[in-house]
């Protein structure tokens, strides 16, 4: 076993600095390295183009129909939203699923070992997605109100401060959901089909007059739309109960399996 | 650098890895040899902090894994080259992997170079490299915080025997610098010319370890006469076990001394050709054992004792 010279330059100072109090990696790295992770797969690419695209494109329902839908700027957000709310959550459930189901899990996470703080990344990677997709709905809706205006039409600007924070927080729960399922599942297909089938079924469920009442603290499908459009004042028990059984509890639930799962 | 303390992992009532120890100095290669399935992986993710074990312990450095601040610049992992993502390309992700260590990232296309990874290939999916290639890359990432350990499961697989000589190179230019190394293996041939030790692991257990020379030289004789069959009977009548070779000529690993033999062989008039140590004897004779392909199961055992 005598040396041979090493053609190659590896790269090893291996009698580097003992090991001192190293610092840990930041927090604000780590977010750095998801928000990467995030948007630059071609999947995710595509979705958010989608979603763009969707977005902008949204507004011609509100231009053409101009006599059916009130020319005023909370309508023309809650039309914006559509595309927004059924993707993005998608991308937000990738974003927790997708290192499960192509392992580099094997390498996130002996990068850092501290999952939770990987998992906290994720969320406030997908959060911040959230903002900048709501930011988007009310740059593109102002952009169509303007150009409504512009037709000659009558529009009213005005949009209660109850409703722009209900919108927001709307959108956020929206994705929050997806991620919270995405770390429950750990699984992109799994995730996918039960964050789109479970509220759906559980809404066909409180037809039933008996379940109605129950329905309406648990059912998203209600409760988000009361905080969308602003309305959270009046209904503000059920939304927390359903915020609470549909995004905090699969979260922390999701947390506690992602620190406990084997990573293989 | 690296120590494994009786590390044990069940699930349920099968037990992967039993009560496993041992110790990677620096400057050191050791092989960690085994069958498939004998509980290699499973022991490489306890050390890495992927797998909680169900008893033992390791550490890196002196601390567990989980408690290292920043790992990948203490010890490099590469766990499975085909956990890469397939979207990206070779560079996106040894960048992603430098923004995490925080290392510069004009690391990267250097730590490219040093695996063999010319731009083109940077440049394309990993979707599009063969295992050969993310094996490499694979290599690169845990290379580019400039670690002062390495621990790698198979990285030869896939490897052409260009590639297995190119790392073997590369993890003696990093062991001669004070590195130490741990890589897994599921071939003898594949290592041997690689390691100073050997760790060799049969269902879940140490079988033996220690180093390259101790494990390799056995009591093994080869030796070939002009008449086979004349040797055979009079080895069969001395009490002598043997084998017979694929090439023709008998094993003799039952601590016979040469002498011994060439006696045995004049007394019957038999003219041996050849005469010579089995180098490797030993520690194939175990390693078959393992697999269960065994030709002599119990010489096997018995160089597991030795350790």
């Amino acid at each position: 076993m005598t040396a041979t010279t090493a053609e190659q330059e590896a790269p090893a100072t291996a009698q580097a600095a003992p090991i001192g109090p190293r610092p840990g990696i930041p927090f604000s790295r780590l977010l750095r390295v998801e928000w990467r992770k995030s948007v630059d797969t071609r999947s995710a690419r595509w979705l958010l183009g989608i979603v763009a695209v969707l977005t902008a494109g949204s507004m011609a329902i509100p231009l053409i129909w101009n006599s059916d839908i009130p020319q005023e700027l909370p309508a023309y957000l809650a039309i914006s939203q559509i595309g927004l709310v059924t993707l993005l959550p998608v991308v937000a459930i990738m974003t927790l699923t997708t290192e499960w189901t192509q392992r580099t899990v094997l390498t996130t996470f002996t990068q850092e070992p501290r999952r939770g703080r990987v998992v906290g990344a994720k969320v406030v990677t997908v959060s911040m997605l959230a903002i900048a997709a709501t930011a988007l709905a009310f740059a593109v809706s102002a952009a169509a109100l303007a150009l409504s205006a512009g037709l000659g039409r009558d529009v009213e600007w005005s949009i209660g401060a109850d409703v722009a924070a209900g919108f927001t927080l709307y959108i956020l729960l929206t994705v929050l959901m997806g991620a919270a399922f995405g770390a429950i599942f750990q699984s992109t297909a799994l995730a996918i089909v039960l964050y789109f089938i479970v509220p759906f079924a559980w809404s066909l469920l409180t037809i039933v007059p008996a379940l109605d009442e129950v329905g309406e603290w648990l059912d998203t499908s209600r409760t988000f739309q009361w905080l969308a459009e602003g309305e959270w004042d009046a209904h503000a028990g059920p939304i927390v109960v359903s915020t609470t059984v549909w995004v905090l509890v699969p979260l922390v639930l999701g947390v506690v399996r992602t620190l406990r799962r084997e990573v293989k | 650098m690296i120590e494994a303390q009786g590390l044990t992992k069940r699930y349920g009532s099968a037990t992967v890895v039993h009560d496993v120890s041992f110790t990677c100095e620096p400057g050191t290669i050791t092989g960690f040899l085994g069958p498939n399935g004998a509980g290699k992986s499973t022991t490489l993710r306890m050390i890495a902090g992927l797998t909680p074990p169900t008893a033992g312990s390791a550490t890196v450095a002196g601390r567990p894994f989980a408690q290292l601040p920043n790992p990948s610049r203490v010890v490099g992992t590469l766990l499975d080259a085909s956990a890469m993502h397939v979207g990206r390309t070779g560079t996106a992700t040894l960048q992603l992997a430098a923004t995490m260590a925080g290392v510069p990232s004009s690391r990267v296309p250097e730590v490219l170079r040093s695996v063999g990874l010319d731009e083109v290939a940077a440049k394309r999916r990993v979707g599009n490299y063969s295992l050969g290639m993310r094996q490499r890359l694979g290599i690169a990432q845990a290379l580019l915080p400039d670690p002062q350990a390495l621990i790698l499961d198979e990285p030869a697989n896939g490897l052409d025997p260009e590639g297995i000589a190119w790392m073997r190179r590369l993890l003696r230019g990093f062991a001669d610098r004070g590195g130490t190394v741990l890589l897994s293996s599921h071939l003898l041939a594949e290592v041997e010319a690689t390691v100073d030790r050997l760790v060799v692991i049969g269902h879940g257990r140490i079988v033996a370890q220690g180093s390259l020379d101790e494990l390799l030289g056995s009591s093994g004789l080869i030796v070939r006469a002009t008449d086979g069959r004349a040797l055979e009977r009079a080895l069969d009548e001395a009490g002598l076990r043997y084998v017979l070779r694929e090439d023709g000529a008998l094993g003799v690993d039952d601590g016979a001394t040469a002498e011994q033999v060439a006696r045995i062989a004049r007394n019957a008039g038999v003219l041996i050709v050849e005469l010579r140590p089995d180098d490797r004897a030993g520690l194939e004779d175990l390693f078959f054992s393992l697999t269960g392909h065994g030709h002599d199961a119990e010489t096997g055992i018995d160089v597991s004792e030795v350790a």
